[in-house]
């Protein structure tokens, strides 16, 4: 019976190390996963802010995760989601499920009516199918973390620098 | 002089009760948020031609069963298992969340725990 138990104790310690460590190797392999952009660069959004304010900046949502998955923007910059997946995208501010990491309040106080109920929350508040897109314009510096709320594993980051 | 021990019994009580709860609320709080825990299905299960809520809720009375099963004191060893994989499988398929599931960690430990533990009657009652 004891040994039994280490066995499986160890296995169990094994296998989580293993995915783990997978995990990190992966992240550290996509370099071109990560795009870095400045207040100059624009990526062909028609209403794209110029100069100070910060470019604009558009993230697909596929059947394998956002991309790129992290993306500096200046303050002011409106990032723009297009859902290209299969299934649906509901792009919000980390940590999931409160959604509380952005601007303090949690989804189910900023997503009563199913929608944000102020420019500042960071919450799609509802599900885009495929073709639909969301913006959301940044007003504070910071490391900003989101994640699809109808797939949580599916994260990524945009931090935002003083303008 | 030494204080007085907590008896076996309490504490195997205690513990089926805390990985009870751990099974219970995630069902109960489904039905108010379905979307948020769906959320959590690996994404081949998502794809499944079956509506993901029902999906959600079938999966929500497996809990309700397991919970019950565990607060039986029954057999322990059979759900207690299940729960294990099922804990460690939602860690694995969510790893990119793992600063909020590392608790599943700590309760796939404690589920895995009473399949080793020896009922207070003994090990007549174990699968």
């Amino acid at each position: 019976m004891q040994k039994t138990l280490w066995i499986v104790i160890v296995a169990v310690i094994i296998i989580i190390a293993a995915f783990v460590l997978s995990s990190h190797n992966h992240s550290a392999v996509v370099p071109s996963e990560t795009a870095t952009t400045t207040a100059t660069t624009q990526t062909g959004l028609g209403n794209a802010s110029v100069g100070a304010t910060g470019a604009s900046q558009v993230i697909t949502y596929t059947d394998s995760g956002f991309s790129p998955s992290s993306i500096t923007v200046t303050e002011g910059a409106t990032v723009t989601w297009v859902n290209q997946s299969s299934g649906k995208m509901w792009v919000a501010s980390g940590n999931h499920p409160s959604h509380t990491l952005y601007d303090g309040t949690s989804a189910s106080d900023h997503c009563a009516n199913n929608a944000p109920d102020s420019a500042t929350v960071f919450d799609e508040c509802t599900a885009t199918l495929n073709g639909g897109s969301f913006s959301f314009t940044f007003g504070k510096s910071g490391s900003w973390t989101y994640h699809n709320h109808v797939h949580a594993s599916d994260q990524g980051t945009v931090v935002v620098t003083g303008s | 002089m030494s204080p007085t021990p907590i008896p076996y019994t309490t504490g195997f009580l205690l513990l089926r009760l805390g990985v009870a709860f751990a099974f219970i609320y995630p069902p109960i709080a489904a039905i108010s948020d379905p979307v948020s825990w769906a959320s959590y299905f690996p994404r081949f299960v998502s794809a499944l031609p079956i509506d993901t809520t029902i999906l959600l809720h079938a999966f929500g009375v497996l809990e309700v069963v397991l919970a019950l099963w565990i607060l039986s004191g029954k057999r322990l060893r059979v759900p207690a298992i299940v729960m294990t994989i099922l804990l460690l499988g939602i860690v694995l398929f969510n790893l990119s969340d793992l600063s909020v599931l590392f608790r599943d960690v700590a309760l796939a430990f404690a589920t895995l725990s009473l399949a080793f533990l020896p009922t207070p009657a003994g090990d007549s009652k174990r699968a």
